[in-house]
């Protein structure tokens, strides 16, 4: 029952990524093409298929069909309850029924909605016939909002209570039918080469294009009173204003607008104001073209001039303000009155006590109004259409179109002084195209008299000479260019759906496909490592200061973007480190505290900011392990693979510079003797940081020369169908004798016969000399033709044990 | 003893035996240098040299007995004391000592890699691009002009005036267009950038571009390119559907739906009841992008097409929301192992 306070329903979302949604009216539509025997379904497949997406329907009456205008007879007392009472009502046709309500604010004779047994209301409440309290009830009166009905469509509709029908609705009416909402609302997605297409007329002519109908061209006629306008028009910027007409009405009577005006644009979004701004606002939704309406005797000076501002301050109508800087204004002979395209300034605005009018119809460069629009930091129904386009001659079909609505309306005295200021007319363009070549691009079969037809029922003016098409657009078609442009007129008219798949032709180059080589290897390394048991990551390209700073990094040197989403986004990260590590600690922090995880991914490099030249983009590799199963030496072993399937030996060499990491663990990675990253430990403030109480272990290298490498999988020699064999030694060094010192040494001594060499033991305590290591060493010798002798053996035994003595300062154990 | 008794000992002790230790012992008692049988064998000598031979006959069939009997059993023996070993070795096969695991591609590398197979099979060659790029390259070569809404504050990241992160993969098509010479046919993955970020949108996100130009090109040729590429990916009962649309690039363009894959075209929450699902753009190369490629509109056509990934990613893969790609939780990615 009707008790709640009603509420606005917002109906038009205006704005949705530079698409505008442009919601059309089934009635409104019918001004210009008959639609009485098309279903709105087949209006709106129609529509979708030439390109102009219906996104949803919306049925008006919805709802409502069990709804119906009925008239209040008797009101009694309910016998059982003291806040309800039992009314009689007349339901049309001779019938009476009976219907029990705890509505206070009607009375006996009132007319109200009353939704009968088996009602579906649009708010999804079902009405069934009942008893309440013991008396019999045979529906439910309504309120607005029970039937989607507000304040702005029916007078009376926002009030607490029953909606009280006050314009003699006929008893026993459907109340769809009764209110004009037997009407449905499509909400189209227009496309931004398709300006035109905001615009209920052309929406209108492109279903009577697609349906094979007759369009009716909306009516631009008025009467006029002889006169001049007491308002002249100077333009001073030609390239942002293009075309500049007004109109001079006097003895206006700026009311509020009549029901089906108000009815119409409550429908479609808009807020009824007072009639000449309605007007406006019609005009826009109907034939596109953005207006504005000045008080005329607020114009001081008589003259309006189009020129930049030049530091002027504006109230604009949302109540603020504002300082215009240079920006396009509408002025008098003073001061700015509008930001042109934009919004209206208060004190020229029309209220009700307003006399005369001055009509302003303008085409904007729209690249102009988008850029000041964005400047200024302000939207309006008009900067939105203005940022689109408009074309030349819709500043007059607008014009013509509010005067022929005044004119209809009689609420004023239109004076034949028309101003209309422009620089340049367009020209209308002709293109030629062959009905060949459309077919050889479409892949149909179209003959040159269909594209004729299609091409004039798209208002396109065209002839057929032979087997080529002569045309010209319509100056509303501002996209259309050139040939291709008339190709896909003709290929959404006939429907890419007849395009046939089997229609290929066949006589083309079999090409050979294939990944970049370098994709190859990026591919390789991340199949490695996912079967090495770590998890594949993709962190944003962004970062921020203080994620940067978390690994104590510098963000000094990062690329800055001009326009971030926000600080954590405003940088291009220089390594991957910092925003893997802010994912490895999101992790950590949800209890998943055993991670193995990598990325692999573009790195932005620059020498000089501001950035002149494009940065050096390197694909880097970055591994991060936390867990009690991983260590510095798991993650080595992870790098040490990746080198081995690129034929590639990594040398480590030890860092305590690098404030990411720990001082005693951590390494340069260097490749043929070139630096191309680090691994190690994090530092134990980077862990502090990020929130991490365990130990880290991450590197991050630059892959550029891994990636260039060519893996050509081939024998390279002949296998020996001899034994390798493999000695071992016990070698005493000094603690600080790395182990690849040692296992270099031995690899240098006999590069022919030392296959290779491991460390398998690494002993220091009471059998060793303080300061100094145990190091077993195991190495391989191979035997290529015939079997070694055993003074060949010993030779080879007593160059190694002489070398790491020499070199190492190494002692037999 | 008499050889026969022998013969009976033997057997009767041979049989009795439970271990290779005692078969062993068995052999000394027999076969040892003072073995019974060896003494039989050295009682040769005393036997009278008619009978010798069958004597020694005698004796050599019985030892040959025995030691038969005595192998078998030591085999048998032997095989049960290694199983009786092997099975106090036992240990818990269900046991899991070792915590590593494999690990797991990304899904939009998962995704990447499906898609960019099919299209290397479909005979379309990779193309790369940076990811910051001029605005030549990412704007102007594609027709599309300076003030095109595409190019708005709202949507695109700027690094300066002139270079910006590319907000689509079709910078590396310029860049192609510009290296290449007609026929080509190029395909292009990687990430792309708009300044969006709200429940469907991220800021980066991936997509795969296609370009294919020769002579005589048709929408046709589009057309089976794409319902070969969406068949591969979401099956082979997947139909495809053109609407004519708009994109700066292309001229005609399409929106390229997809017969629901999750409700087999019989409607479902995902696809609104529409029983269509949009999945990529495509279109005819607009003959400005050519011309400003370096080539001859008038000889040549093309057509292009681009998927965003993480979209089809997420219905491929069935994901439920775009945000658990860039938040790379664990749990979500161990799922694509």
């Amino acid at each position: 029952m009707a008790y709640k306070k009603r509420t606005q329903v917002k109906v038009l979302d205006l704005k949705l990524k530079g698409k505008i949604k442009m919601k059309v009216l089934y009635s409104w539509l019918n001004d210009f093409v008959d639609l009485s025997d098309v279903s709105p379904i087949e209006v709106a497949d129609a529509l979708t298929k030439v390109g102009m997406e219906v996104e949803e329907i919306i049925d008006m009456a919805k709802g409502l069909d069990k709804v119906i205008v009925a008239k209040i007879l008797k009101i009694e007392k309910h016998p059982n309850a003291d806040k309800l009472v039992v009314c009689q009502v007349d339901i049309g046709g001779g019938k009476t029924v009976q219907i029990v309500t705890g509505a206070k604010n009607m009375k006996e004779g009132d007319t109200v909605p009353l939704a009968l047994n088996g009602a579906n209301l649009p708010n999804g409440q079902t009405i069934l016939s009942g008893e309440i309290r013991g008396e019999k009830s045979e529906g439910m009166f309504c309120g607005g909002d029970e039937i989607g009905v507000t304040e702005d469509m029916y007078k009376g509709a926002g009030e607490y209570g029953l909606l009280i029908l006050k314009n003699g609705e006929k008893i026993g009416l459907p109340i769809a039918e009764a209110l004009g909402l037997n009407d449905v609302i499509f909400d189209v997605n227009v496309l931004p080469n398709r300006p035109d297409a905001n615009s209920t007329m052309v929406i209108a002519l492109e279903i009577a294009a697609a349906l094979n109908k007759k369009f009716k061209a909306p009516n631009l006629s008025y009467k006029a009173v002889k006169g001049e306008s007491p308002i002249s028009v100077e333009v001073k910027n030609f390239n942002e204003c293009l075309r500049y007409m007004g109109c001079y009405v006097k003895n206006v009577k700026n009311t509020e607008s009549p029901a089906w005006l108000k009815r119409r644009l409550t429908l479609v979004g808009h807020t009824p104001y007072s009639l000449f701004v309605d007007i406006t606002n019609y005009v826009l939704h109907e034939v596109g073209q953005p207006m504005h309406v000045f008080d005329s005797d607020r114009i001081y000076g008589g003259k309006i001039v189009v020129r930049n501002a030049d530091n002027e301050m504006l109230k604009t109508l949302d109540g603020k303000d504002r300082l215009i800087k240079n920006e396009l204004c509408i002025c008098d002979k003073n001061k700015p009155l509008v930001i042109a395209g934009i919004m209206g300034g208060v004190e020229s605005g029309t209220y009700t006590t307003t006399q005369n009018v001055f009509l302003e119809s303008a085409v904007f460069d729209y690249a102009t109004i988008r850029r000041n629009s964005r400047k200024i930091g302000l939207t309006s129904d008009s900067s939105l259409r203005n940022s689109k386009g408009v074309y030349f001659d819709s500043a007059e079909v607008g014009l013509k179109r509010a005067l022929s609505l005044i004119s209809e309306l009689g609420v004023g005295e239109i004076v034949d002084d028309i101003k209309d200021v422009y620089k340049i007319k367009p020209q209308n363009k002709t293109i030629e195209v062959s009905v060949e070549r459309i077919n050889k691009i479409l892949a149909l079969n179209v003959s040159g008299e269909q594209c004729e037809k299609i091409l004039n029922n798209l208002q396109f003016k065209t002839t057929l000479k032979g087997n080529k098409l002569i045309t010209t657009a319509p100056s509303f078609r501002t996209d259309v260019e050139r040939d291709c442009d008339i190709i896909e007129e003709i290929g959404r008219s006939v429907g890419f759906d007849n395009v046939k798949v089997e229609d290929t032709s066949y006589n083309k180059t079999n090409f050979k496909g294939g990944l970049t080589a370098e994709q190859v290897n990026i591919n390789k390394i991340k199949n490695m490592l996912v079967n090495l048991g770590t998890n594949e990551i993709i962190s944003y390209q962004f970062s921020g200061p203080e994620i940067i700073e978390n690994a104590r990094m510098s963000s000094a040197k990062n690329i800055k973007l001009l326009n971030p989403l926000g600080q954590e986004y405003s940088l291009l990260r220089e390594k991957l480190l910092p925003n893997d590590l802010n994912i490895l600690s999101k992790n950590y922090k949800l209890g998943n505290k055993s991670l193995s995880l990598f990325e692999i991914a573009r790195t932005f490099e620059t020498l000089s900011l501001p950035l002149k030249e494009l940065p050096n983009e390197k694909t880097h590799l970055c591994i991060m392990q936390v867990g009690g199963e991983y260590s510095y030496f798991s993650l080595k072993h992870l790098l040490d693979l990746v080198g081995e399937a690129f034929r590639v030996n990594f040398d480590y060499r030890r860092t305590t510079l690098n404030k990411t990491f720990h001082t005693g663990r951590a390494a340069e990675v260097c490749l043929y003797n070139r630096p191309i990253g680090v691994i190690g430990e994090l530092h134990p403030i980077v862990l502090e940081n990020i929130e991490v109480g365990e130990r880290v272990y991450a590197l991050e290298i630059d892959l550029t020369e891994l990636l260039k490498r060519n893996i050509v999988y081939k024998q390279s020699g002949n296998i020996s169908k001899l034994q390798t064999l493999n000695r071992d030694l016990a070698l005493v060094v000094n603690k600080n004798v790395e182990a690849a010192k040692i296992i270099n040494c031995i690899k240098a001594c006999d590069k022919v016969y030392i296959e290779d060499a491991i460390i398998f033991d690494i002993y220091e305590g009471e059998q060793v000399e303080s300061g100094k290591k145990s190091v077993a060493v195991k190495f391989y010798i191979k035997q290529t033709d015939k079997n070694l002798t055993d003074t060949e053996i010993n030779e080879i035994m007593n160059k190694v044990i002489g070398n790491c003595n020499k070199f190492l300062g190494a002692e037999l154990r | 003893m008499y050889l026969e008794d022998i013969k009976k000992e033997a057997i009767k002790e041979v049989n009795e035996v439970k271990s290779v230790s005692e078969i062993n012992a068995l052999k000394v008692k027999y076969f040892g240098k003072a073995g019974l049988i060896t003494e039989e064998l050295k009682n040769l000598r005393n036997v009278p040299n008619d009978q010798k031979a069958a004597r020694g006959a005698e004796i050599n069939a019985v030892k040959k007995e025995i030691e038969e009997l005595v192998n078998e059993v030591e085999k048998t023996l032997k095989t049960r004391e290694l199983e009786d070993k092997l099975m106090n070795e036992q240990i818990d096969v269900t046991l899991d000592i070792n915590p590593s695991h494999i690990g797991s591609l990304h899904p939009l590398s998962i995704e990447i890699n499906k898609i960019s197979n099919i299209l290397v099979n479909l005979g379309f060659t990779q193309v790369d691009g940076p990811e910051v790029e001029l605005d030549k390259y990412n704007f102007e070569m594609l027709n599309v002009p300076s003030d095109h809404p595409a190019r708005d504050m709202q949507d695109t990241f700027y690094i300066t005036d002139n270079i910006l992160l590319r907000s689509q993969t079709s910078n590396t098509q310029a860049r192609a267009m510009l290296n290449l010479k007609p026929p080509f046919k190029v395909f292009s993955p990687g990430r792309v950038f708009r300044n969006d970020l709200d429940a469907t949108h991220i800021p980066a996100f991936y997509q795969i571009e296609g370009m294919y130009v020769e002579e005589n090109v048709s929408m046709a040729d589009l057309k089976n390119v794409l319902l070969q590429i969406c068949k591969a990916v979401f099956g082979n009962d997947t139909k495809i559907r053109f609407r004519s649309s708009y994109f700066p690039f292309t001229e005609p363009s399409v929106e390229v739906d997809i017969s629901c894959p999750y409700c087999s075209a019989k409607g479902c929450n995902l696809c609104k009841n529409t029983k269509w699902i949009e999945i990529l753009g495509a279109g005819m190369v607009h003959p400005n992008v050519l011309e400003a490629g370096g080539i001859d509109s008038t000889k040549y056509t093309g057509y292009a097409f681009g998927f965003g990934l993480d979209r089809v990613a997420m219905l491929d893969q069935k994901v439920n929301d775009m945000r658990h790609f860039v938040d790379n939780n664990i749990k979500f990615l161990k799922q694509f192992k």
